[in-house]
């Protein structure tokens, strides 16, 4: 199972590759807690459909994955979710 | 779009029948009339294919305008020649392949074609010649743009390789005349040493070629320095309906557009060779390198092979070069409405887009030239 919980200090730990079937579970978690962080330092790969749920919930970030390319794609999407007005409370440090 | 999907559910249904509820007469029958659904579905698709279809010279009649007054503008004198412009390809795809074809048309003109002094010291004729040929091959439309300009060097590309940091010294020294070419097509790259308001427009041959795979299309280049310099375009007839083979890698199931795929080949572990960090195999005489799909994509895990030993290998041709890709399985092929990925994830440019399949799921089509270039860079 790719995603962790570290119930002490409020962080969804994601790491390796998160499936199709993992983005119902993360969109769940995050619906919960929205307040929760996301340490995605060790994620290798993340589907489409995780990266949606993301985006749905706009979580804070601890860390970023590291693969380039999606480090790069992520950043890209949540910065411009975060200089869009529609969304004023998005409070994540990049 | 609804009734590819409800079409593609019938297999489904088919294999439930069978699988589920142990009926093989049923599942029979129900493959018998999606047969029927699809041959009718096929035919008004031709019908309605023949409807979109346009003359790629839709495209080509603003090319002797933009040839004349780009010449002139340079001081160089440029023959333009065009054939092949009756061939017909969708609306949608002229459409797409219109600026692409224009940046490659100037790069051409403004890089290729040298001014009248250079020629005539070099032997050529004074007027420079850009030939425009298209033509159909099976379900592609091919469009070929050749010049008989300077050709691109490769010490000067191997140069400014070399200055820009693209790539390091060895790895420049160990790549062939024609690898050292492609290297324009890297983001970044231009060889110009001043931005000229003809070509230099900021946008390099790396956006063009990513448009261009964008739609699911192939730009080759070659070049000889001092003869010239010939681009070959190649793009889907359609862009409304793809044909995907569906693989599986580390448990994920992926499609692969058809018109990328060679062959699909078991190859026992024996015949799988470590050449320094790269795996490879012959096939019929010719080096394959070998990569697997589940450490591209970083899924975790390596590539299963069958009881038997035997790797699943998909062939598939990406530029000129053809690469093995080990899966865990090949799959059924099936035919779909890609929906390119839009908004905020329109940037991962790894998948050519999604597609909805009969069972209900999402099937994320890969754009493999893409992901190969994630992984090198």
């Amino acid at each position: 199972m790719p995603i962790t919980l570290n119930e002490a200090e409020h962080i969804i730990v994601l790491h390796g590759a998160c499936t199709v079937e993992d983005a119902e579970l993360i969109h769940g978690h995050l619906t919960q807690k929205p307040d929760w962080l996301i340490d995605a330092g060790d994620c290798d790969y993340m589907h489409t459909a995780v990266i949606q749920s993301l985006i749905s919930c706009q979580p804070q970030w601890l860390a970023w994955p590291k693969p380039p390319h999606l480090n790069k794609a992520l950043k890209k999407i949540f910065c411009s979710l975060k200089g869009s007005e529609s969304n004023p409370s998005f409070g994540i440090e990049l | 779009m609804k009734w590819s999907w409800q079409k593609n559910a019938l297999p489904y249904l088919a294999d439930r029948a069978e699988q589920q509820f142990k009926s093989r007469e049923l599942a029979r029958e129900l493959k018998g009339h999606y047969s029927i659904i699809n041959r009718i579905a096929e035919d008004m698709q031709d019908a309605i294919m023949q409807v979109r279809m346009l003359p790629v010279g839709h495209v080509f009649q603003r090319f002797p305008r933009l040839v004349r007054d780009l010449s002139k503008k340079l001081g160089k004198k440029v023959r333009l020649e065009i054939t092949g412009e009756d061939t017909e390809a969708d609306k949608n795809m002229i459409e797409a392949l219109s600026e692409p074809l224009i940046h490659l048309l100037r790069n051409s003109l403004d890089h290729g074609i040298e001014p009248p002094e250079d020629r005539v010291a070099a032997n050529k004729p004074v007027e420079g010649l850009i030939a425009i040929h298209a033509w159909q091959e099976g379900d592609r439309v091919h469009i070929r743009i050749q010049d008989d300009g300077a050709g691109i060097d490769p010490e000067v590309i191997k140069r400014k390789a070399l200055e820009k940091g693209l790539l390091p010294d060895d790895k420049l020294n160990a790549m062939s005349n024609h690898e050292i070419q492609q290297l324009i097509f890297m983001p970044g790259f231009s060889t110009a040493a001043a931005i000229s308001d003809v070509s230099g427009r900021g946008v390099g041959m790396d956006v063009v070629r990513s448009a261009i795979s964008k739609s699911n299309g192939q730009l080759d280049l070659s070049s000889v320095k001092g003869e010239g310099t010939t681009l070959v375009l190649s793009l889907p007839l359609t862009m409304a309906v793809t044909h995907v083979m569906m693989i599986s890698a580390a448990g994920q199931h992926f499609g692969v557009p058809m018109d990328v795929v060679v062959e699909t080949v078991r190859v026992h572990q024996s015949a799988i060779h470590q050449i320094q960090t790269q795996r490879a195999t012959v096939l019929r005489g010719k080096i394959i390198p070998l990569v697997s799909l589940a450490e591209l994509l970083q899924l975790g895990g390596q590539a299963l092979a069958n009881s038997d030993g035997e790797y699943a290998v998909l062939v598939v041709r990406l530029g000129q070069e053809s690469v093995g890709i080990l899966v865990d399985d090949f799959d059924s092929t099936v035919e779909i409405l890609l929906r390119p990925l839009e908004g905020l994830l329109a940037d991962m440019h790894q998948y050519c887009g999604s597609a909805l399949l009969g069972d209900g799921t999402v099937l994320l089509i890969l754009n493999l030239l893409e992901v190969m270039q994630c992984q090198s860079h």
